[in-house]
């Protein structure tokens, strides 16, 4: 009781601070969670679907018009009416604010980034049946971050994802669930909208 | 009609009796309660323990961690085809306050994850899956004194439960919870917008 009380008094200390800035706002460092909504564009009509993920990211913002985002996402789709998939993405995005007016309410961002991604294509019925690869990609959008105060943002974003691996879907033969793995590079690219709460916890240098 | 006016009376009463201004960066507020709940897409009513720990960074903003887990369900028709064995929801994010004197009222979003096993009765030797969920809020909170509040809730969590025999199911429901909170300011200065 008495440590869930210290976590408490700690977590409303550093929260509830006033948000003093060193030297502008370069050094701001937060965290994040955030949902993801995945709409793949695949060749395979049979992998396209809606996926919804959860993840975290934090943000290190090294000068006054960039930020930089580290991320994680874990997503899960249908992949036909048999078969399911699971995406993690890992990676990084650097986004410029074209407008320099950090306190306004409405902050607009460009992002461009790297991730690296585990794919996992399982039937229904039979999990050990399965399908695996990992790949990397890069990743473009616009986005947006809603000061709610000086410490939190809402952050919304869309941006387009570019795998670059070997292509895996699913294939139905005489009602069996058969996955491929293709031979030779291919581009897949995925429309990934996010919507996530950050906290800046301190302003670092 | 009666009875309602005068529970509003007797709440602004001892609303007036610590009318200090409660509400502000430092207040921490946690609670457990019962939350009944209604399936969106299942003819099934749920039962879960709910509770949850916010943390007030200013007057207006908060952050705010919940937690649920399923107790038992009630289907409204022979057809339902979902049940849950176990379902242990855990979420995080932040609230806006819209706020006068001791009155609170909030909207929030708070990303989450499921950990679902289905009943045997939906599907053989079924999985337990962490299942990527949403959660958003509306509710209202009263503080009647500095240690207490009466707060009620509403819900919506978007979830899908994906790899059934049958393909995905769509496990949204709308959470109601209501009861009383325990509250304290951690600092002095309230009011402060950070």
């Amino acid at each position: 009781m008495k440590l869930v009380f210290a976590f408490f008094l700690f977590c409303t200390t550093v929260c509830a601070q006033q948000l003093n800035l060193r030297k502008g706002e370069g050094g701001l460092f937060s965290l994040g969670v955030r949902s993801t909504l995945s709409g793949f564009s695949g060749s395979n009509a049979l992998s396209s679907g809606t996926g919804f993920g959860l993840g975290g990211q934090f943000r290190i913002q090294p000068a006054k018009m960039v930020n930089t985002d580290w991320f994680f996402d874990y997503i899960t789709e249908n992949a036909g009416d048999l078969a399911n998939r699971t995406d993690y993405h890992i990676g990084w995005s650097v986004l410029y604010y074209p407008i320099l007016k950090p306190a306004a309410f409405a902050r607009p961002y460009i992002l461009a980034g790297h991730c690296f991604d585990y794919t996992k294509l399982e039937e229904n019925a039979n999990r050990t049946n399965y399908l695996e690869r990992w790949s990397s990609a890069v990743q473009g959008g616009i986005g947006v971050h809603l000061n709610l105060s000086e410490r939190l943002d809402l952050s919304l974003v869309g941006q387009y994802m570019i795998h670059l691996g070997t292509d895996i879907h699913e294939e139905y033969e005489n009602g069996q669930v058969i996955f491929h793995e293709e031979k030779g590079g291919t581009l897949e690219g995925h429309l990934l909208f996010n919507a996530s709460i950050n906290y800046k916890i301190a302003d670092l240098w | 009609m009666v009875r309602g006016f005068i529970t509003v009376a007797f709440l602004s009463m001892i609303g007036s009796c610590y009318s200090q201004d409660l509400i502000g960066a430092g207040l921490i507020k946690a609670t457990g309660s019962i939350a009944p709940g209604r399936m969106v897409s299942q003819p099934l009513r749920n039962i879960y323990f709910s509770g949850f720990a916010e943390v007030h960074t200013s007057k207006k903003m908060s952050l705010r961690g919940d937690a649920l887990w399923y107790v038992d369900g009630h289907e409204k028709l022979a057809s339902n085809t979902w049940r849950y064995a176990r379902n242990l929801s855990v979420y995080f994010g932040a609230f806006y306050h819209f706020n006068k004197n001791n009155w609170d009222a909030h909207i929030g979003f708070q990303p989450g994850v499921a950990v679902v096993v289905p009943s045997g009765s939906v599907q053989l030797n079924p999985l337990v899956k962490a299942c990527p969920s949403a959660a958003f809020h509306v509710g209202s909170t009263y503080y009647v004194w500095k240690y207490f509040n009466f707060f009620a809730d509403v819900a919506y969590t978007h979830t899908y439960y994906r790899g059934l025999n049958t393909g995905s199911v769509y496990l949204g429901e709308v959470l109601f919870t209501a009861g009383l909170g325990f509250n304290i300011n951690v600092f002095q200065s309230h009011g402060k917008h950070r």
